[in-house]
């Protein structure tokens, strides 16, 4: 259930930019210079005595009170001229930032969310430009355009035509990420075209860049104008402008210094203001949370009186009070812990997002972020490590604490070879050779069961798949034979079949090193078949902390009871009531349905090897009222299955039927849009920030047309049991779970017959996922609507499903009904599947260990079959 | 590696030919090249006018104008200068040499300072190295090259003044005249080179330092690099090979995008210190309303910048194997 509003209503995102800005003193001063430079401009002449070009008795006369800039050699008013020149400046250098943005804004949306033909063309016209130094062309213009008079606004005009590039090249490139966020495409879905996606949804979330970048443009813009000015080829006289006083002055730099320093120090004090306020509202705009620079050793500040005793001699390491605390946090972020890892023990930590968990692994290895303040002890060895430098850090690090990271994506360096980041870290223990260093890793990488290790050392990162690269950075924890590895969350970003072989890897490399293990999950089901030891963490506190036997067994606390409740079991979701009765005419049908991406071309792959079947034949009926549930891994098609079925992908071949049309006829897609609506995966993404709640909910509505659209508004917020007040809330003001039920009630505003369910609670935490999965269930039984449910959680899939299709290399390879699947598989993969979930049940799970893992597949005897369906087209 | 250069080269060839027919046609359209002629008093006669026009070839249409001086550029003939004897390519072609000299020197030592800079900000961030290093990249940005230049050169002659000797050089590219043997010929360019180096390289070194600082940030808080820390490697190795190569690239597109803006300020700088470079040919020319040497410079300019642009490529694919292997 939604909480109930007792917070403070909290300010709009402009609102908080403001706020941030505020506080930025460089950004506030050079607002105010600016403000008072451009009222100086506008106001000055009107009130100083002299006009620009009135010639006084006075000549070459130095700074005076009657002069408060001197005189030049005709006389005239330095201050009058100065102000003069700032108008023009400043006026000149506005005009250009506002063309070059306005034209930059359009192309760059334009370009990045058409892209394709548009996009390249648009590119090499940016290309174009940028080949052209800007002062040469905008001089001859100039020059040629004076015959005619030469005016602020031709300058500008010429000066904006050149400088609208970079506007472009930002823009497009926010826009051609904007256009991949769900949000964008929950807009195409729902049936909004192009206009008004570019206009309600691309153009306001690139606003903040574009002000940003129209504020530097003006300093840009300042310098050329004075530039050209300067070689004569910009404001001419008798008019009078910065670049202009400074060519005058050249010769009288020593004679005459006040007429030289004064336009200089003004044209440096606008492009300064300028400068200081366009960095300080980028920040505001978009604050970037501190960067974290792990070269810097974080001291604990609390030093202990005392020397720590340790408690637990045997223990490899041991937290004892430990506390981590954020400034402006209301609570420690670790509040308090005592735990020990013994030697060669499996300690498992586990909790949900903010529990507290990571920030604990990253104290034992000395890695705190910026600005935390840590208290208590650490003790490695019955050593306390707290307040080591860097290089004493390097003691530890590698050697005795071996770690892995989440993502074997991020965590190798993508510019250097396999083969040459192990020996490095070999020879954090001394000087090795390349042959002695080559001969090791191979070793070890036979060892992680990678085949062909001799050559992968010559490749980079990016070469191998996620699975390989997790194994690798395990085979690099093995090399100085550690006494305790740090696993975190190693197996989350992966598919579960993979995860099951890094798991085994894990466990050859404790076996093979003797060292203890502190293993960091949010799955409670995980660590069942991994850990000797479990301690359960929560808001930053030590829940419970048992034997892995009796916490499964006999759970005290009422969260460990509650996450081990949470956990899907798949043996009992096979359990489930009368099946569904399919009659009538189906809701949805896919025929033969296909879709094929082409690799960029190279060298090594023949023409037919570029084709990448991304959807191979794929057909299925659903009915109305029906579930069906795809499950899959990743590059297993099922999201291509689904942008198909939603129009964000045309199909290579094979039709899309819905309510009994061909959704490639015309029209048919926006009428199709109408009882057809979509959920994604992430919550975070997939709301518009820039719009209110009732401004979400209406949509649809604004495309299809409906009339009572507030009350409608209301009774779908009800429906996911979010309260009416919520409706001119922003998204960022609810949590992630909360997030996701405004999602599921714009899906259901204009009552749907079919909605598509993408990985609907796969980014929400354990406890949040059951809140959601229990909605979508009842909503199904009170509203008669059809899911068509996409994940890669076959026993999230299960509990929703009434049947079942499992994919794999963009083919369907088993579809049944959900006990069928589950209960009695028929194809190896299914097989292969199942039995990769792991069962929150240690005895369960270590019986299956001691079996050994089902035959695996595909295998070369036993592959994929080749797709049949040839016909490309775009 | 050679079919990328390739296919960028071929890329590089179409983006020259619009890029110059575009010019070409703004250029034709933007003004009367004989209008002073026509403006002269006591007017001069029309055959004189119509003669003239004929050789400048302004009585064609403008795309058999720029198909006819396509072919020429490509036989080396830039067109005929509305000053009826100078040679375009002629006159250009040294001066081509005195300002890359100027801007590839610029360019390395530039590069070379913002490369230091920005990372020892960036490691140091929020430190008093950062603050210091920051605030003058931000002065140096908001500095107009001219008014810089010109300070300096007034600077340096007070120098010379004071010293009572030639310790700068503040005018000119090379002595006049210039010495015969090749030391002593390379030392009087170095020396000629100095003050006008040191403006085109503060100018684009602070803008540069900031895009190689945002990238170290950037990098340091990499997963990574926490992997290196974490792996126990040190100091100088990680910041070697784990923080700086990956933020390479950034500061490569920089540069190479920087190019023409580095030109423009070479023109300026040039004609503070009184070069006989591409500058002052370009200024005479644009006063002149000479249509074919304005041309004839912007072609050099966009050889240059696409030639730049290539290297970048090059070098992408040195620093990043995933540009090598065709990935990203």
């Amino acid at each position: 259930m939604a909480k109930p509003e007792t917070a403070p209503r909290s300010r709009s995102r402009f609102a908080m930019a403001l706020r941030r800005f505020r506080a930025n003193p460089m950004a506030m001063i050079g607002l105010t210079v600016l403000l008072a430079l451009v009222a100086v401009a506008i106001f000055g002449p009107m009130l100083w005595v002299y006009g620009y070009a009135e010639i006084t008795p006075d000549l070459s006369q130095p700074p005076s009170w009657a002069h408060p800039l001197g005189t030049d050699t005709l006389g005239r008013d330095m201050l009058a001229m100065a102000m003069r020149g700032l108008q023009q400046s400043l006026l000149i250098a506005g005009t250009v930032a506002l063309i070059a943005s306005l034209i930059g804004t359009v192309l760059g949306v334009i370009s990045g969310y058409i892209g394709g033909l548009v996009d390249a063309s648009i590119m090499r016209l940016v290309d174009l430009v940028l080949t052209i130094p800007t002062i040469a062309l905008a001089a001859f213009l100039g020059n040629a355009m004076s015959n005619s008079g030469v005016s602020w606004l031709g300058l500008s005009l010429v000066l904006g035509a050149l400088f609208w590039t970079s506007v472009a090249r930002l823009v497009r490139g926010v826009s051609l990420s904007l256009r991949e966020m769900p949000f964008i495409k929950a807009a195409k879905v729902m049936g909004a075209g192009p206009v008004r996606i570019m206009a309600r949804h691309m153009i306001p979330n690139v606003a903040d860049h574009i002000i940003v970048s129209t504020a530097l443009l003006v300093g840009v813009a300042i310098l050329s104008e004075t530039g050209l000015s300067f070689l004569g080829f910009g404001v001419r006289p008798p008019d009078t402008s910065l670049g202009l006083l400074i060519s005058n002055a050249q010769t009288a730099v020593l004679t005459r210094p006040w007429l030289f320093y004064a336009p200089g120090v003004l044209i440096i004090l606008i492009v300064l203001s300028i400068n200081y306020l366009g960095e300080g509202l980028r920040d505001s705009f978009n604050p970037k949370a501190a960067p974290t620079n792990p070269l810097v050793a974080h001291r604990t500040r609390l030093r202990h009186v005392a020397a720590p005793v340790a408690e637990h001699p045997g223990a490899v390491v041991e937290l004892s009070d430990f506390r981590v605390t954020f400034p402006n946090a209301d609570r420690p972020a670790v509040d308090g812990i005592d735990l020990h890892v013994g030697r060669g023990e499996v300690l498992a930590l586990v909790g949900e997002s903010g529990s507290g968990k990571s920030l604990t692994s990253l104290a034992i290895a000395g890695l705190l972020p910026v600005g935390a303040k840590a208290s208590g002890s650490v003790l490695i060895n019955g050593k306390d490590v707290t307040g080591l430098n860097f290089a004493e850090w390097r003691h530890y690090r590698g050697r005795r604490i071996a770690t892995i990271l989440q993502d074997p994506s991020t965590s190798l360096n993508p510019v250097l070879t396999i083969g040459a980041q192990f020996q490095e870290t070999m020879a954090v223990a001394g000087p090795i050779t390349r042959a002695e260093s080559r001969r090791r890793a191979i070793e070890l990488m036979a060892l992680m069961a990678i085949r062909d290790p001799e050559s992968r050392l010559d490749q980079y990162p990016h070469q191998m798949s996620g699975g390989i690269r997790q194994r690798v950075v395990i085979a690099m924890a093995m090399i100085h034979k550690p006494e305790l590895i740090i696993a975190d969350e190693p197996t989350t970003a992966l598919d579960v079949t993979v995860q099951a072989q890094v798991l085994d890897s894990l466990r050859v490399a404790r076996e093979q090193t003797g060292a203890a293990m502190l293993f960091i999950t949010h799955d409670l089901a995980l660590v069942a078949g991994v850990a000797d030891r479990v301690v359960v963490m929560r808001e930053g506190r030590v829940v419970e902390q048992k034997l892995v036997g009796a916490l499964f067994a006999a759970p005290e606390h009422d969260y460990t009871k509650r996450l081990l409740s949470l956990a899907p079991r798949l043996d009992q979701v096979a359990k489930k009531d009368e099946p569904f009765l399919r009659e009538g005419e189906p809701l949805l049908r896919l025929e033969g349905l296909s879709r094929h991406f082409l690799r960029p071309r190279s060298k090594t792959l023949s023409e037919s090897e570029r084709v990448i079947h991304a959807l191979c034949n794929v057909s299925f009926d659903l009915m109305p009222g029906e579930t069906l549930g795809i499950v899959g891994e990743s590059g297993s098609g099922k999201t291509t299955l689904l942008n198909t079925v939603l129009g964000l992908l045309t199909p290579s071949a094979g039709r899309v039927i819905f309510e009994g049309q061909d959704l490639e006829t015309p029209k048919a897609r926006l009428r199709a849009s109408r009882d057809m609506s979509v959920v994604f995966q992430d919550p975070y993404a997939s709301l518009d920030p820039r719009m209110t709640v009732s401004e979400l909910l209406a949509e649809p509505a604004q495309i299809h047309g409906g009339r009572d659209v507030a009350q409608r508004a209301r009774r779908v917020l009800d429906q996911v049991r979010l309260p009416a007040s919520s409706l001119d809330r922003f998204p960022h003001e609810f949590s992630g779970g909360q997030r996701q039920r405004i999602a599921i009630a714009r899906a259901l505003m204009l009552e749907p017959r079919l909605v598509v369910l993408d990985e609907p609670v796969s980014a929400l935490d354990v406890s949040i996922q059951r809140d959601i999965m229990a909605l979508l269930g009842e909503l199904k039984r009170e509203l008669r609507v059809a899911y068509l449910l996409v994940a890669h959680d076959i026993a999230v899939v299960a509990e929703l499903s009434d049947r079942i299709g499992v994919m794999y290399g963009g083919q369907m390879l088993e579809l049944g009904e959900t006990a069928q699947v589950i209960g009695a598989p028929r194809h190896a993969y299914t097989k292969v599947l199942l039995d990769a979930v792991p069962v929150p049940d240690p005895i369960a799970e270590r019986a299956r260990r001691d079996r050994g893992r089902v035959a695996r597949w595909p295998t070369p005897s036993d592959p994929l079959p080749a797709c049949t369906v040839s016909g490309i087209h775009k | 590696m050679l079919a990328l250069i390739g296919r960028r080269l071929v890329n590089s060839l179409a983006i020259l030919l619009v890029s110059t027919f575009v010019v070409f046609t703004l250029v034709a359209l933007a003004g009367d090249p004989l209008g002073e002629l026509r403006d002269r008093q006591p007017p001069v006669p029309d055959n004189v006018i119509a003669a003239e026009e004929a050789r400048l070839g302004l009585d064609q249409p403008i795309p058999v104008r720029y198909l006819t001086w396509l072919t020429g550029v490509v036989q080396g003939d830039f067109g005929p200068s509305v000053k009826p004897n100078q040679n375009i390519g002629a006159e250009l072609a040294p001066r081509v040499g005195v300002t890359l000299r100027l801007v590839t020197t610029a360019i390395v030592i530039a590069t070379l300072l913002a490369l230091i800079a920005g990372t020892v900000a960036a490691l140091y961030r929020n430190r008093s190295a950062d603050h210091l290093i920051s605030t003058s990249a931000f002065i140096l940005i908001a500095l107009p090259s001219f008014w810089l230049a010109v300070l300096l050169k007034q600077g340096g002659i007070v120098l010379n003044k004071t010293a009572n000797a030639r310790i700068l050089f503040t005018v000119g590219d090379v002595s006049v005249p210039a010495p015969k043997e090749f030391l002593p010929l390379m030392l009087d360019m170095a020396g000629h080179l100095i003050l006008p180096t040191i403006v085109l390289t503060m100018i684009h070194f602070a803008s540069w330092s900031r895009y190689q600082r945002t990238a170290v940030v950037e990098s340091l808080s990499s997963d990574h690099v926490r992997f290196a820390v974490l792996r126990g490697l040190s100091r100088n190795r990680i910041v070697g090979a784990h923080v700086m190569r990956p933020a390479l690239i950034p500061i490569v597109t920089v540069v190479a995008l920087d190019l023409p803006a580095l030109l423009s300020g070479a023109v300026i700088t040039e004609t503070v210190f009184q070069w006989r470079g591409m500058g002052g040919f370009l200024l005479e020319s644009i006063a002149n309303r000479d249509a074919n040497a304005v041309m004839a410079w912007l072609l050099v300019a966009a050889v240059a910048v696409v030639f730049f642009n290539l290297l970048a490529d090059i070098v992408y694919a040195v620093i990043d194997p995933r540009v090598r292997y065709g990935q990203a």
